[in-house]
């Protein structure tokens, strides 16, 4: 998959207040590799995340998947895409508490017609199996420990094998010990053919990435201006 | 719609406590508008089968209300009250009181039974009806005599199973005694029983015999002066004027007024000074009471609903669910305690119409009162919703769901 963000602007309005978090932002995704975005708190990563996954709008700008057009306005289309192609982990895991971590990682699955229950459950167990979490199905968010939380998020992700993977501060709430298996985990979802976005504040691990990205606040408002690429 | 209804029910039960509150008040709202409103047409069409004779005056009907003081009138000294008051119903000037009756007797020799309407003596003349054959009842055949032949005139449809002239034993609401057939009506005649204009053939009419003289009481007699003083009457009064007039009637005998006008609105609820009108503008406050607070209710739940749930619309969000379904899912399990209350109150309605006999109502009551009583809840969610942008809630830097 290639994302390429050409020009986009964005500002939030908060009653009288407008601030403006990206202009002129472009940038180039591309391959199934790990990305790590880094930057100042302010700066627009979530945004950023936000928009190459249809989360939001912008003002102006253009958005291309595989070289195909993107309307980031047009919501419905958005949402078609990402619950087609895209999946999605934040830094507090985004578990439901009630339910149990099997009915947990099924709810993306819910927007596939004609999916059978069996062909259903098989998907899942699946997808908990491949992170080793087959034995807490049942088990509720509360009963697991951070990590485990957060595989279970990973696999709730990846229940569709989306080419797209966005992750915002995916170890920011896990010690050092759990981070480092979760990051194993992007690096062997990216090996596998999805194109990783990850958002860290942590520069081991974003040192780790197969690409950087770097983004900053200039002057009195946050406006991405540099995007600096290692290899 | 499957995925937002799943949603819906589990968000239903997280609300356990304030779930069945609201349930038992919607219900309560729902079923007691409803038999209002039963109530209120069935009154009014009942009023409208009363219709207007030749010289274009009203005919009432009377029902004698049972206050559980039947026994009282089997008592000598009661029973003096009936009769006073059937005498004054005859010679009033202001209405034209008719005896009739239904009751069903049984013909012992071909072992039937058919309704009978005992009828006062100028019954036949109120109504013009007109006679194929025999004659109508005499005025000695309203005393009635132990071991006499009791008349009886058949409607057109027992035409061709008995004749003119023939006698046979029967169970009438009396006693048992001969009968003996001295005419037959006119087919097609229309004659009036409970306010209903209804076809003579099908009944046979006995004359409703005088009251027996204070010595003769027995137990049964009580019976016949509730019959006899039941009927109907035709005046050129109002309901509510008629009504009056049996009130003061049954206050100067120093009896309770069990004598009324169906569906006058100023009835007296017997054993209380208040009228039946009085009664119903007070239900109909307290609904309406009822149904403003289920309102706030209704936002009070959707609000702490909202507050306390962003965070699960976040996640929906999140996972591929449109604002339309995360919106659908907020408002829905609203919309199904309202289906399953309009469920309950029908039921309770339904049981109410079998029991009262009262007009039954559309399910357009129930989707019009639903649409009353969520209406501002709804506009309140709606703006409540558009006001918390989930996206800019997810977007919201190190402050995550």
């Amino acid at each position: 998959m290639e994302i390429r963000l050409k020009n986009i602007c964005k500002t939030f309005k908060k009653g009288k207040n407008t601030t403006q978090v990206l202009e002129n932002f472009s940038a180039v995704f591309e391959g199934a590799k790990l990305y790590a975005i880094q930057g100042r708190s302010g700066c627009g990563k979530t945004t950023l995340l936000n928009i190459i996954g249809g989360l939001c709008g912008i003002d102006s700008g253009e958005y291309f998947v595989d070289n195909k057009k993107m309307e980031l306005n047009n919501m419905s289309a958005m949402l078609d895409f990402r619950r087609n192609h895209v999946g999605i982990i934040v830094q507090d895991f985004a578990l439901l508490a009630d339910r149990s971590v099997f009915a947990n990682v099924e709810l993306p699955l819910k927007h596939v017609k004609d999916l059978k229950r069996g062909e259903r459950q098989q998907m899942v167990m699946e997808s908990l199996a491949k992170l080793g979490m087959e034995g807490k199905a049942k088990a509720l968010p509360v009963e697991l420990s951070g990590g485990e939380k957060q595989r279970v998020a990973i696999a709730r992700a990846m229940i569709r094998k989306p080419e797209l993977l966005l992750a915002d501060e995916p170890t920011g709430s896990l010690d050092s010990y759990n981070a480092e298996s979760v990051f194993d985990i992007m690096k062997q979802i990216a090996k596998e053919g999805t194109l990783v976005l990850m958002v860290t504040h942590d520069r081991g691990l974003a040192g780790q990435c197969e690409e950087l990205f770097e983004m900053e606040k200039a002057g009195g408002i946050g406006i991405c201006t540099k995007v600096h690429r290692e290899g | 719609m499957k995925k937002c209804l799943v949603e819906m029910i589990l968000s239903l039960k997280k609300n356990n406590g304030m779930v069945w509150l609201l349930l038992f008040l919607c219900t309560l709202c729902f079923g007691g508008s409803k038999i209002l409103y039963s109530y209120t047409i069935t009154v009014g069409q009942e009023s409208d089968n009363f219709q207007k004779n030749y010289t274009e005056q009203n005919i009432y009907d009377i029902v004698c209300l049972f206050d559980g003081g039947y026994e009282d009138y089997e008592r000598r000294e009661n029973y003096g009250k009936l009769a006073e008051w059937n005498r004054v119903m005859h010679e009033s000037d202001i209405v034209t009181f008719v005896e009739v009756n239904k009751q069903y007797f049984v013909e012992l020799d071909r072992d039937r039974s058919y309704e009978g309407l005992y009828i006062g003596k100028n019954y036949f003349e109120v109504f013009s009806t007109d006679l194929a054959s025999g004659r109508f009842f005499e005025e000695e055949e309203f005393a009635y005599e132990e071991g006499k032949c009791m008349p009886v005139i058949m409607g057109a449809a027992h035409q061709g199973e008995y004749k003119l002239g023939e006698r046979f034993q029967a169970n009438t609401v009396f006693f048992q005694t001969e009968v003996c057939v001295v005419g037959f009506v006119e087919a097609g005649e229309i004659v009036c029983y409970n306010g209903i204009m209804v076809r003579a053939d099908d009944y046979v009419f006995f004359p409703m015999i005088n009251f027996p003289e204070m010595e003769e009481i027995e137990e049964a007699d009580s019976k016949l002066m509730y019959m006899k003083n039941s009927g109907i009457v035709k005046t050129g009064m109002s309901k509510t004027e008629t009504q009056d007039y049996f009130y003061q009637v049954s206050d100067s005998l120093l009896m309770p007024g069990i004598y009324v006008i169906a569906g006058a609105e100023n009835q007296r609820i017997p054993g209380m000074v208040i009228s039946v009108q009085k009664i119903m503008q007070t239900i109909r406050t307290m609904l309406i009471v009822l149904c403003v607070i289920m309102v706030l209710l209704l936002i009070f739940y959707l609000s702490r609903k909202m507050k306390k749930n962003w965070n699960y619309y976040s996640i929906l969000f999140l996972l591929g669910f449109s604002q339309r379904e995360v919106f659908s899912v907020m408002l829905g399990d609203t919309v199904l305690l309202l289906i399953a209350a309009n469920l309950l109150a029908e039921l309770c309605f339904n049981v109410w119409v079998v029991f009262t006999d009262s007009l039954t109502v559309g399910v357009w009551f129930n989707i019009l009162a639903s649409m009353i009583l969520l209406f501002v809840p709804f506009l309140f969610s709606v703006r409540s919703f558009k006001k918390k942008d989930l996206y800019q809630r997810i977007e919201e830097e190190g402050s995550y769901l």
